[in-house]
């Protein structure tokens, strides 16, 4: 992977250790439980109004549901979790002790063709944008503490935006592969 | 700048804002609650930013080139960049997607109340140029489809967000 060209700086440096030791914590606990079906983590659509919208618009449907999710998820992590990281700690961390467990209940073939065809774009993506939400906080708070000093700090973050912009893209492509490419593996 | 300045220009007016829609949104206001926020905010930001993008792009074409009627700095922090978008997006929806959004809470029909509304939110934007009257005007239409079914902080998200995009590409992305 070609990341953007940037300095990586001791901000950017300790934002990514973090960013990971959440993630191993995850995967850590996901391992210590056990394996659990989706059905556990899903939401179930079985109203007659979803039955029918994926009857009839399957392929819309979901695209938009996954797109949806993903960007939601996205901005939750940006724009919330620059400003307030405990949701970066929070999801992270519940991401990814869910999608071991699921792991460990689906099987490495399963786990390998249909869900990680759109999970490495998805999983990485959630990583590098709360790696630069952690920077931009630390960005954030420093800012507040030259404030209430009377001195200046201007940070530079356009390897943070340019982290952002591609893990915004690849969630996008993700959604697309999801909904499109998944459920022909599927069989559906 | 000393700290009671700041306080009062940076903070109060923010957080008297965010208290008076949280009254009238979440009574029980949790961690979830501020994370749904941003969460369905989010889910209609980048369709927003899409459909914004494409409709000035189209007008431009027949009415002229959009420009900024005020001079972009050089450099911002972060915080400002965060904070002004924020404002920026909660008082333009305050102002304009409210009232649509009241009527869809007491059930009335709202098609005419947001047309109008998002009519006078077009025009507000005539200073960008004539292009930027029908594309607010778009973008208006659908922040008042997103006020009424997910709630008006759903909205604020949304237009914070793009405004927030577009500040970050015209300062760090040119």
């Amino acid at each position: 992977m070609r990341l953007p060209a940037g300095e990586i700086n001791g901000r950017r440096l300790w934002s990514l250790i973090i960013v990971l030791l959440t993630v191993v914590a995850g995967i850590m606990r996901g391992l210590y439980t056990g394996p659990a079906p989706p059905s556990k983590f899903y939401v179930t659509y079985n109203t007659p109004l979803v039955q029918k919208l994926l009857g009839n618009f399957k392929f819309a449907y979901l695209l938009s549901e996954y797109i949806s999710n993903n960007v939601g998820l996205w901005c939750v992590l940006f724009m919330l979790g620059s400003i307030f990281p405990l949701v970066i700690f929070d999801i992270l961390y519940f991401n990814f002790y869910a999608i071991t467990r699921m792991a460990l209940y689906l099987g490495s073939g399963t786990t390998a063709y249909v869900l990680m065809m759109h999970g490495i774009y998805e999983l990485v993506s959630i990583i590098m944008c709360s790696w630069a939400s952690l920077s931009l906080f630390i960005i954030v708070a420093n800012e507040l503490i030259a404030k209430i000093k009377h001195t200046e700090y201007y940070a530079d973050f356009e390897f943070e935006a340019k982290l952002l912009g591609i893990s915004l893209f690849a969630l996008v492509a993700a959604a697309f592969i999801e909904a499109y490419a998944t459920p022909l593996l599927w069989g559906g | 700048m000393s700290i009671k300045k700041l306080v009062i220009e940076n903070l109060l007016i923010l957080l008297v804002s965010f208290f008076f829609v949280i009254l009238l949104t979440a009574p029980k206001l949790t961690v979830n609650v501020l994370a749904s926020w941003f969460y369905y905010g989010g889910a209609f930001a980048f369709p927003l930013l899409f459909v914004t993008s494409a409709s000035l792009e189209f007008w431009e074409i027949f009415l002229g080139e959009a420009k900024y009627p005020f001079a972009m700095p050089e450099r911002m922090g972060f915080w400002e960049v965060w904070l002004k978008n924020m404002k920026i997006g909660f008082f333009e929806e305050l102002i304009f997607r409210s009232p649509v959004w009241i009527i869809s809470l007491a059930h009335l029909p709202v098609v005419v109340p947001a047309f109008i509304s998002s009519l006078l939110f077009g025009l507000a934007h005539y200073e960008y140029g004539p292009a930027k009257v029908p594309s607010a005007f778009t973008s208006g239409m659908f922040l008042c489809a997103i006020a009424v079914n997910y709630g008006l902080m759903a909205a604020i998200i949304a237009h914070a967000f793009l405004d927030l995009f577009v500040t970050i590409q015209a300062i760090y992305l040119k």
